[in-house]
Parts: structure tokens; sequence; C-alpha cells
């Protein structure tokens, strides 16, 4: 029910996103001394892809009028990149900065608890606007 | 499985590999001194480890595990010490291959790498813990 307001379906694709973020850093540290392996991201939510997305459903074709139509709810699409270009790498070609890592992990920490509160001041606000107090 | 439990679990697969590393470690400083007995038997060789990422179908996602714990292949050093029993006719004893700095440096990035899976597991908690808190 929330989902149809688009601050808290905003709020929830971003804590989405950010979750996926946390799984693939966390495979980057855990991977950290694993000969060979490259460092990979989540590509960034940006506006323009999404809309793209939005803008252009994938339906079930109805060739038939007994078919049914339906419409597919798009789910969202995370896409994993490697790393582009690596600041350094160890003779063994792993391209994980432990340093980086962490400040990445930093940011979607920031980043997922900004959003909660958001996320929580909106519903306060709903509650308000119901009379049932929750100002806090 | 959501997302920040599946971090959790990958970083906790980079901790055990980190704890195996170090009790390789741990087995070759011990034996830095294992001379052997008798002139026609090796003394102790250095074992070394390595790492390979495996995709864990269950959580979908590449974990760490240990590859396979072998020897250091290099050569003996050789002590003079016509007195020991090992010694040859030329009066040197072979020593074991293990270089006490080599293994405190290895020991050292173990201890940053499993301090950095650590960090991703505080940090995928709390998160969860404060999605956990919008119900209040």
């Amino acid at each position: 029910m929330l989902e149809d307001l688009s601050l808290f379906s905003m709020a929830n694709k971003t804590l989405n996103w950010l979750a996926k973020r946390q799984t693939v850093l966390a495979e980057n540290v855990a991977n950290a001394n694993t000969p060979s392996y490259k460092a990979k991201d989540v590509a960034p939510l940006d506006f323009k892809s999404t809309l793209a997305r939005t803008n252009a459903p994938a339906a079930a074709v109805t060739t038939n009028p007994m078919h049914i139509e339906a419409t597919i709810a798009q789910p969202m699409r995370t896409d994993i990149v490697a790393e582009r270009r690596p600041q350094e790498s160890t003779p063994n070609g792993n391209s994980v900065l432990i340093e980086d890592q962490m400040e990445k992990i930093g940011q979607v920490k920031s980043r997922y608890e900004m959003t909660l509160n958001l996320f929580q001041k909106n519903l306060s606000m709903i509650k308000i606007s119901l009379g049932k107090g929750g100002g806090s | 499985m959501d997302e920040l439990s599946k971090s959790s679990l990958i970083a906790s697969s980079g901790m055990k590999a980190q704890a195996e590393r170090l009790r390789v470690v741990a087995e070759n400083l011990a034996n830095a001194e294992s001379l052997p007995t008798s002139p026609d038997v090796t003394p102790y060789r250095r074992k070394v480890l390595s790492f390979r990422n495996v995709l864990d179908k269950k959580i979908g996602a590449d974990v760490v595990k240990v590859n396979k714990i072998d020897v250091d292949r290099s050569e003996f050093q050789k002590k003079y010490d016509p007195k020991h029993p090992a010694a040859d006719s030329s009066g040197y004893v072979l020593v074991p291959n293990v270089n006490p700095l080599i293994e405190v440096m290895d020991m050292r990035e173990a201890q940053r790498s499993y301090e950095a899976n650590l960090n991703v597991v505080s940090v995928s908690k709390t998160l969860m813990s404060r999605t956990v808190d919008l119900l209040k």
C-alpha cells in the first residue's frame, strides 16, 4: 500500500540497491587475497537508465483473445560491473583495495541510514495527517 | 535470503579462510627451528596456502575457499654445526625454509583482511537492525 506513494517506492528501490551493493562489496572483501580476482561494483542507480527501463516495459505478447493480458512488474535490475580502472593490483592479479572497499561500505551505510530516516519521517508525517500524533 | 544476510555470510567465509591462513602461519612459525634428526631426513618444509573464489549456489555469490595447502619447494638453507646429529660429512645441517619475517608479514595481512571482513559483518548487522527498528 505504501508502495503507491512515490517517495516510499523510491526509498524501497534505494534500500534494495544499497543492500545489493553491500553484498557485492562483501564479496570483494572476502576475496581480498584471492589470486586474479577482480573487484566488482554495482552500476550506479541513475535517473536516465531507470527511466529508460520504466518506459519500455517487457510484457507478454497476446496473440489469442483468450490470452490474459499480463502486465509484468518490472523487477529492479542491478547490474554488476567490474571496476574499470583499478588503482593498483597485486602481483597475483588481485585488484581489491581494502581501503577503497571500506570507504564504499561506509558510503552504503550512511546512505542506507539516510534513506531509512527519510522513510520514517514520512511515515510519521502521514501519521500526523491521520491525527494519530507520532510527530516525534 | 535477503542481501544483507548474504553479505554477512560472504564475509564470514572470508573470515574462515583468513583464520585458516593464520593457522598455517602459526604452523610454519612453530616449526621454524624443527631440525632433522639424521643427515638423510629433510627438515620441516614451509607450507603455503592459496585462495580461490567459489560460486555458492545457495546465496548466488562468490565466496572464498582455501584452494589447497601446498608446500614451499624452495631450497633448504644450511647451517654449519658439525656436532649436530643431522650434520652431513662436511658438517652442515639442513634448516627449514621458513623465513620468520615473511611469516609475520603474512600474519599481518591475514589480520587486516580478517578485520575488514569483521567490519562488513558489523555494518550489515547495523543496517539490518536499523531496518527492523522501522517497526517501532
